[in-house]
């Protein structure tokens, strides 16, 4: 049995022309490379501080 | 890193495939989901951004669209297919103000539904999709509404419409199966579906023999073409002809009704005139006899004036023969109206009178010339005038007697004696006749 008031509830406005520029800025565009990045680093600061042989600029 | 570099770009690449398939098949929302994943894996896979702009336009979330495309084209600036995208929605003028005015009035609309003012939601629903008839989410929002107020088949129009965009959205394909459980669709498809797949299968060695076609002979095909061509006219006759028919009997009766109502017409016209023509006939005739007895009556006058006029010159001029002559044959009921009459009155006073005295002194002068004949005819034509006067009788008598003419002489005689017996005459006839 579906509830209406549910669905209806759950609808969420759509994006206005005005606010493109503001939905653009909060994109989030974290990748899984840049995830993965982000651990390798991690995992090398708690190791030794230093990072080697990664280039975070490499797939540009 | 570059090993997993490649790993995650082929990754990416397989659920943009994925998304690809997906989104030729109508399957918007599905395609939708494996794009973004194909985005999580690769943010630089332009074609997965690209093609989830082209979905969200197709879906009518224009803005969303815009959005993809200008991340698209800052993360790869060069030889991009965004830039064609954005360059075709902003080359109409006023289309993105057009475009915003849709989705403000959109998100008013949603407002109002999740508000309880569902009636103006509906309304403003209904102008949105009039607008932008492919915009997905108002669509769904309207069946929602619908289905609410119970109106399945409207919920129905819109939710097919959806699907027609988007194969495989969630909410339509859930709303859908609710219609058809309220209408009886769902019973009507399943038996459908349960008709369509009831043959047994085919086994492997199962030989399907083809049906033999029956070629007919020359005289059948003869047949067939008579009995088709009988059929054909007899169709005709019964179902044109009757109508022609029926069309020429209307314009031919109503023709015969015309040619009915002028020969009425004109037949009382001829009974009207011929009543006329007898009417007239009639006076004529009347006023032909009056005419006639009016001649008559005038000749008749004419001729019994002269008669008596040429009576009186007769006897004025001294011929009392012809006088008497004429006064015998006169027709007195000619002369019984003035001023005939008057005339006649003064010739029977002269004719009774002088003129009879005359005539039977011309006769005894006669006899006593010795002109018997002649006595005779004097003594007759007195005797015309006053028949039963005892003197002339007498000297007719005595004429007959004085020729032997005894029989008569004494018929005479007797008359005498028997009508006038106080007459000195009848004496004298007793005597004469001598009994």
């Amino acid at each position: 049995m579906i509830n209406f008031k549910d669905e209806i509830q759950r609808f969420k406005p759509s994006l206005d022309v005005g606010d493109i520029e503001q939905a653009i800025a909060k994109s989030d565009l974290t990748d899984m490379s840049d995830i993965m990045l982000q651990l390798i680093r991690d995992a090398a600061l708690e190791g030794n501080g230093s990072i080697s042989g990664i280039n975070a600029n490499e797939r540009l | 890193m570059r090993d997993y570099n490649a790993l995650l770009t082929r990754i990416s690449n397989a659920y943009y495939n994925l998304g690809l398939e997906r989104a030729q098949l109508s399957d918007l929302s599905g395609a939708a989901e494996l794009l973004k994943r194909s985005l999580h894996f690769d943010k630089y896979q332009t074609d997965s951004r690209n093609l989830l702009g082209l979905i969200y336009y197709e879906m009518g979330e224009v803005s969303e669209a815009l959005v993809q495309w200008v991340i698209s084209l800052n993360l790869r600036p060069e030889g991009n297919r965004a830039d064609h995208y954005l360059d075709e929605v902003q080359r109409k003028p006023g289309a993105l103000a057009r475009e915003s005015m849709v989705i403000k009035r959109f998100n008013q609309a949603l407002h109002q539904a999740q508000h309880g003012a569902e009636d103006l939601a509906v309304i403003g629903l209904n102008q949105i999709i009039r607008e932008k008839p492919d915009f997905v989410k108002a669509r769904t929002l309207l069946a929602l509404l619908y289905l609410d107020a119970g109106e399945n088949t409207k919920a129905g129009k819109a939710l097919m419409k959806v699907l027609s965009i988007d194969r495989n959205n969630r909410l339509a394909l859930i709303l859908m199966d609710e219609v058809k459980k309220r209408t009886g669709r769902a019973e009507v498809e399943r038996n459908r579906m349960k008709n369509a797949f009831s043959h047994r299968r085919l086994q492997d060695d199962d030989i399907i023999i083809p049906k033999e076609k029956k070629q007919a002979t020359a005289a059948q095909t003869v047949m067939y073409l008579t009995a088709g061509a009988a059929l054909g006219l007899c169709i005709f006759m019964a179902l044109v002809l009757p109508s022609q028919r029926r069309s020429f009997n209307l314009a031919a009766n109503e023709r015969i009704a015309e040619n009915s109502r002028e020969l009425n017409d004109l037949n009382a016209r001829y009974a009207e005139l011929s009543g006329q023509y007898e009417s007239m006939s009639s006076a004529y005739a009347d006023a032909s006899q009056r005419l006639s007895a009016f001649e008559e009556e005038n000749a008749s006058f004419t001729s019994m004036y002269r008669t008596l006029t040429g009576i009186t010159e007769s006897y004025s001029a001294g011929d009392i023969v012809t006088a008497a002559a004429d006064y015998v044959a006169l027709d007195r009921t000619k002369a019984a109206e003035e001023p005939l009459l008057g005339m006649l009155t003064g010739i029977d006073a002269y004719m009774q009178n002088e003129g009879f005295d005359q005539l039977v002194s011309m006769g005894t002068d006669s006899w006593n010339g010795g002109r018997l004949e002649e006595a005779e005819n004097y003594y007759n034509l007195a005797l015309q005038i006053k028949g039963d006067d005892p003197e002339a009788m007498f000297l007719k008598a005595r004429l007959l007697q004085s020729q032997d003419r005894i029989t008569e002489a004494n018929a005479i005689f007797d008359v005498i004696v028997g009508e006038h017996p106080d007459s000195p005459y009848a004496e004298r006839s007793v005597q004469a006749r001598g009994y």
